[in-house]
């Protein structure tokens, strides 16, 4: 395996019964990269996060850090942080004793690296868990994380329920305290926009199935959206956009593929937005 | 190991409530209404005036075994004595031999400890509640997927519960019982002082005390060893349930017999094995069998070694070891439910 790859999947598949949540699968992702994984709820985002921390049973291979989630979770948790969509730390623990034993639990944690961080926020050390805010939370569960040194960080849907300042102090910190060329980060979030300046790498999910698995570099070469004026809107579907969107009296299409020289024929080629695109390659073909 | 200690101080937190509060308030109830008592035996009311703890005589007349009235009083040196109708003075506990003392001393060093016993028995109740909701809790509040994020296996943390629950959290009800036994024992000394019954030895209560806490400790290992395939079994069902865990253990371990009675029309031991294990039955039936070396071993203060031997024969039984291997498949299987389970 090639040692930049530190995440491969080959027909990973996960079903709870009847139920497919996640259809074969196959993914690969380097070091040094920001991952978007995007979709709807339900579309199978945790379901393949949870594959990948081993925290849930699959069909298929899976190799995490050279290792199997499922076989070695323990031995891979070494080298991978992880922050749920829900609070999860224990809210029966002081902040303290968390710290205490995690110095013990965790051979990459620095404790007093952690009391440093929480000493930016305005939360005691001997706070208990179930005494904080789910804002409040969500910053010990970072400083916890931020104090060990992984080379994955995972994290579904981290800033959910919290507010604009607290989700961007989040993102920033993660941004400057753990990553660098060494390390990746998979991020799932309905917050597309604010995550999207800072993400390397996208992958789509509808219904269980991956639908884009591409750099932003890629995509931004391969997909480009247009506004189109009324007069040339028929001769601008003649080149198979694969989504149109008419809006107080603007029609802005999504063109796959195409020649920039084409395009530009109907107006200004520029970059998609991942929202716009996630939307346009959820949506049933309109046009 | 290091790892592991702190597995095991993790979940002594999560349980202080049950396993350290607990058995200390229960304890602390019965020093409370031991206290009481000893006070409320020492209140005497004359006429309109009380006191506690007077060391002026009482004005207590009762009848001997002859039918002659006594009167009972303190001496100068606080001794219980009594007059007879001649106006002879002697004292009630009589001329008592060592042999005696350490006797009396002996049965009350049993007495106290029988009742120092409460804090071990609820807490034989209550470590079946944790061990019941100690995988599923942390499923339900979701914090199994904080302990997961970290470099535990599975296996760790299923023995990590098992020896900090049944080991620590029994293991701890047993001190805390000791503890009360001393206290109890100075009560009682300090009580009978005071009313001038000096009847008791510190020497030979404590040399049977330490005789009964050996023997306390044994059976406490002997009960676990046997009771351990049931506490396994409980740590399977609360990794598996879905809800009330403490059901789903327990309705299988008491309906098992009965509906192999009704509809099997069998009443072998086999279906009574899981209901026997969790109610030490074959530590009862060994108990039972050294029932006479104890009670000369306590009568005559001397060793009680002897009692603990039919306890010990049950270690060479099959049916002790055939449930030692199925409580470790057990617990290896509650691991394994909680390694694969998705969330």
């Amino acid at each position: 395996m090639d040692n930049d790859i530190l995440i491969s999947a080959k027909g990973l598949s996960k079903s709870y019964g009847a139920k497919v949540a996640l259809k074969p699968t196959n993914l690969e992702i380097p070091k040094g990269r920001i991952v978007g994984v995007i979709g709807a709820n339900g579309a199978g985002k945790s379901t393949l996060l949870n594959c990948i921390l081993g925290l849930s049973d699959y069909v298929g291979e899976l190799n995490v850090l050279g290792l199997n989630p499922l076989q070695n979770r323990s031995q891979l948790m070494n080298d991978v942080c992880f922050i749920a969509d829900i609070a999860t730390l224990p809210k029966w623990a002081r902040i303290s004793d968390l710290f205490n034993w995690l110095e013990d639990l965790h051979p990459k944690f620095q404790k007093q690296k952690a009391i440093d961080k929480l000493k930016n926020t305005n939360i005691p050390l001997n706070a208990k868990i179930k005494e904080l805010s789910k804002g409040m939370n969500v910053q010990v569960h970072l400083s916890i994380v931020l104090a060990i040194d992984a080379k994955v960080l995972v994290l579904d849907e981290p800033t959910l329920g919290l507010d604009i300042m607290n989700r961007r102090a989040f993102y920033d910190a993660v941004l400057r305290d753990f990553f660098d060329e060494e390390r990746t980060i998979l991020v799932t979030t309905h917050q597309i926009d604010e995550i999207e300046p800072i993400l390397s790498h996208a992958i789509f999910i509808k219904d269980g199935e991956v639908t884009l698995d591409a750099s932003l570099e890629d995509i931004s070469e391969k997909f480009y959206a247009i506004d189109v004026s009324e007069d040339k809107k028929a001769e601008a579907l003649s080149l198979m956009p694969i989504y149109s969107r008419a809006i107080m009296g603007r029609t802005t299409m999504i063109f796959r593929d195409k020649a920039t020289d084409d395009l530009k024929k109907f107006g200004e080629p520029r970059r998609v937005a991942l929202a716009d695109l996630f939307v346009a390659l959820a949506t049933p073909q309109n046009v | 190991m290091n790892k592991f200690l702190t597995l095991i101080k993790r979940d002594l937190s999560d349980y202080k409530g049950a396993l350290i509060i607990t058995p200390l308030v229960i304890s602390a109830v019965i020093l409370l209404l031991v206290i009481s008592s000893v006070f409320m035996g020492s209140l005497r009311v004359d006429d309109n005036n009380f006191s506690l703890f007077s060391d002026s005589s009482a004005d207590i007349n009762i009848e001997d075994n002859n039918g002659n009235n006594l009167h009972l009083q303190k001496d100068p040196n606080g001794h219980l004595v009594y007059t007879d109708e001649n106006g002879n003075t002697k004292p009630v506990m009589g001329d008592l031999t060592h042999d005696k003392i350490k006797k009396i001393s002996s049965v009350i060093a049993l007495g106290n400890f029988i009742g120092a016993l409460l804090p071990l028995f609820i807490a034989g109740i209550v470590v079946l509640f944790v061990l019941a909701g100690s995988l599923y809790e942390e499923r339900k509040d979701k914090s199994i997927m904080f302990w997961k994020s970290l470099p535990i296996s599975d296996i760790e943390t299923v023995g990590a519960k098992t020896v900090s629950v049944v080991g620590i959290g029994l293991g701890f009800a047993l001190l805390v019982t000791f503890v009360l036994h001393l206290a109890l024992i100075v009560i009682t000394t300090l009580a009978s002082n005071q009313f001038g019954l000096n009847m008791i030895s510190i020497p030979d209560v404590l040399a049977m005390v330490f005789k009964l806490w050996v023997f306390a400790a044994m059976l406490l290992v002997a009960y676990i060893l046997w009771a351990f395939p049931v506490y396994s079994w409980i740590l399977a069902s609360s990794s598996y349930a879905p809800k009330a865990p403490f059901l789903l253990a327990f309705v299988p371990i008491v309906l098992l017999p009965l509906l192999a009675k009704i509809f099997l029309k069998n009443s072998n031991d086999i279906f009574f094995a899981p209901l026997q294990h969790i109610t030490g039955y074959p530590i009862w039936k060994a108990l039972d069998e050294g029932k006479e070396a104890f009670q000369d071993g306590v009568k005559n203060g001397s060793d009680l070694t002897p009692a603990l031997e039919p306890i010990m024969k049950t270690f060479s039984e099959p049916s002790l070891w055939i449930g030692l291997a199925i409580g470790v498949g057990l617990l290896y299987a509650a691991s394994e439910i909680r390694r694969r389970r998705s969330f």
